[in-house]
């Protein structure tokens, strides 16, 4: 079915009835709007949908045990802002990896509740650090990892781990896409240990964008 | 196994148990029980959905989302940024402000699309509403490479007694290759090169103004506008201060007093136009030497930079010119 024609179907489908009929086929803009016409269990069928990625996303910066009992609290959040997905992204997972990523802000907001004032912009790489330290594979990363700044870092982690497109991580970090392919640039040369300083034309072309 | 590679293997997470997903649905299920099942838009009889006959499938789509925003209680931007067809559009006080997201995606779409193309700019700078200097650039891009060609016409001041003076023109061609930048004058080309060669064109790329639209300039919608046999939607920003010279350094250092976007169904901007205003002074002597105060004649003056682009996303070549001359260029 070509867009249009699921488009006109949505159309039709909200003018001759109130009742959902949703389907498995509907995309996730689709499911969302349902949400908001009063569907819950359309929106319940967008969380199984998404639910894997969106656990593998809190369990790798937060740890398993964590992700638990933050994924509750992302599905919560993103019912609540449904009205606020954009509907001409056909897939919610920026959008909720945005809402994730919010929850796991606050969840170490309250890990370092005794610190007098909380930094909401806090870099959460030690915690990621910590975990991925038991991994062997990591082990040469460490040092590449390290000398990112936190922007350069979550957005290479967000394409490595998450498989964002830049456009998709846009939306998850709320910064231009051309700031994203900035970061991504320079992370990725990091990584790979090219420690020389961008190229005029390279700086030229990234400073334009952003 | 390279870097990337061995990062993205450091990042696996083994699946959890069921249970795990089933308790999270589960909690969500019961949250929405707790806050009440939402009511369904249209059942109030307040916000009905019209039956859009005449409009075209995307539009009717876009005003159906419109529907599900008015039910969250958020902007109308967020779904169709572009339109006003709903008639929540408009230029009237309760027009909808876009949000920042939707001139994101309008700036993302725009500078992706115009990777390739052609742009016209004309910028006018105006006293006391005659020209006083006007800059009409062509302009072909192609990724960072780049053709201008600049009409420059400048407009001396009227003799008071005497005929009025003709304006001069003057014609350059520039162009960005590679990260070399040339210029022909006299027939001749030269070619600068070097990291700063790029600041040498008299314009930066035309996709690059784009990136100067920021959300905080409250762009809102004043409807449909037919331009050329396609259909543009008109923003307009409320608050137009904000935008600053578009990046165009010289040209309009004023007061921004007025910003236009036409922005086609894909969101990609196709015209941008912007007005500012600044005083000028001229002050001169009545006596010589001067032992009275200068008299000073202030005019507030009006920049406007209209910019068309044209053959959005078609394949241009912009080659280096041969024979080019390495070293600074001599000026004019």
């Amino acid at each position: 079915m070509v867009k249009e024609e699921c488009n006109a179907l949505v159309v039709s489908r909200l003018v001759q009835s109130e009742m959902s009929t949703w389907s498995e086929m509907d995309t996730d803009a689709q499911l969302i709007g349902w949400a908001i016409a009063g569907d819950s269990e359309a929106f319940a069928q967008l969380v199984r949908r998404h639910q894997g990625p969106v656990y593998a996303y809190l369990a790798r910066r937060a740890g398993s045990p964590a992700a638990e009992d933050l994924l509750a609290d992302v599905w919560m959040a993103a019912f609540r802002s449904r009205a606020s997905f954009d509907a001409r992204w056909d897939s919610a997972r920026p959008w909720l990896f945005g809402i994730a990523r919010n929850s796991l802000r606050k969840h170490w907001a309250r890990l370092r509740k005794e610190d007098a004032v909380q930094d909401e912009t806090s870099d959460p790489w030690p915690e990621v650090e910590d975990r991925l330290a038991a991994s062997v594979i990591v082990g040469n990363l460490s040092a590449a990892l390290n000398a990112l700044s936190p922007e350069q870092r979550e957005v290479l982690l967000l394409v490595a781990w998450e498989e964002l497109t830049p456009t998709e991580i846009a939306l998850v970090l709320g910064i231009p896409a051309s700031t994203v392919r900035s970061h991504l640039h320079r992370a990725r040369r990091s990584l790979l240990g090219d420690t020389t300083p961008l190229s005029a034309a390279e700086t030229s072309h990234y400073c334009k964008e952003t | 196994m390279d870097a990337f590679h061995s990062l993205r293997e450091a990042g696996t997470v083994d699946d959890p148990a069921p249970e795990v997903f089933e308790r999270a649905e589960q909690i969500l299920l019961e949250y929405i029980a707790s806050v009440g099942r939402p009511t369904a838009p249209w059942a109030s009889g307040h916000r009905r959905l019209k039956l859009l006959s005449g409009w075209s499938q995307p539009y009717r789509w876009l005003s159906a989302a419109a529907v599900f925003v008015v039910a969250g209680g958020v902007a109308f931007a967020v779904i169709n940024p572009w339109g006003s067809s709903s008639g929540l559009g408009g230029s009237g006080p309760s027009a909808q402000v876009l949000s920042p997201s939707s001139v994101r995606l309008m700036v993302d779409a725009t500078v992706a699309a115009l990777n390739s193309g052609a742009a016209q700019m004309n910028i006018t700078q105006s006293a006391g509403g005659s020209p006083v200097n006007q800059f009409s650039v062509d302009v072909t891009f192609s990724g960072e490479n780049l053709d201008e060609a600049v009409t420059f016409t400048s407009y001396p001041p009227s003799q008071s007694n005497g005929p009025p003076s003709n304006p001069s023109t003057s014609t350059s061609d520039l162009r960005f290759v590679d990260g070399s930048a040339y210029r022909q004058l006299a027939g001749q080309w030269y070619v600068e090169t070097g990291p700063n060669a790029s600041t040498f064109l008299t314009f930066p790329n035309p996709r690059s103004f784009v990136n100067h639209i920021s959300p905080s300039a409250d762009l809102v919608s004043l409807g449909q506008v037919d331009v050329g046999g396609e259909e543009l939607t008109h923003l307009q920003a409320r608050n137009p201060v904000v935008l600053g010279n578009l990046g165009i350094d010289g040209t309009a250092d004023g007061t921004d007093t007025a910003f236009d976007v036409w922005v086609d169904n894909k969101g990609v901007v196709q015209r941008m136009t912007m007005t500012d205003t600044y005083r000028t002074g001229v002050c001169v002597s009545e006596t010589t030497p001067a032992t009275v105060p200068m008299h000073c004649t202030y005019t507030d003056d009006t920049g406007t930079i209209d910019i068309k682009f044209s053959n959005v996303g078609s394949p241009e070549t912009v080659v280096a010119p041969v024979g080019a001359i390495p070293g600074s260029w001599p000026s004019n």
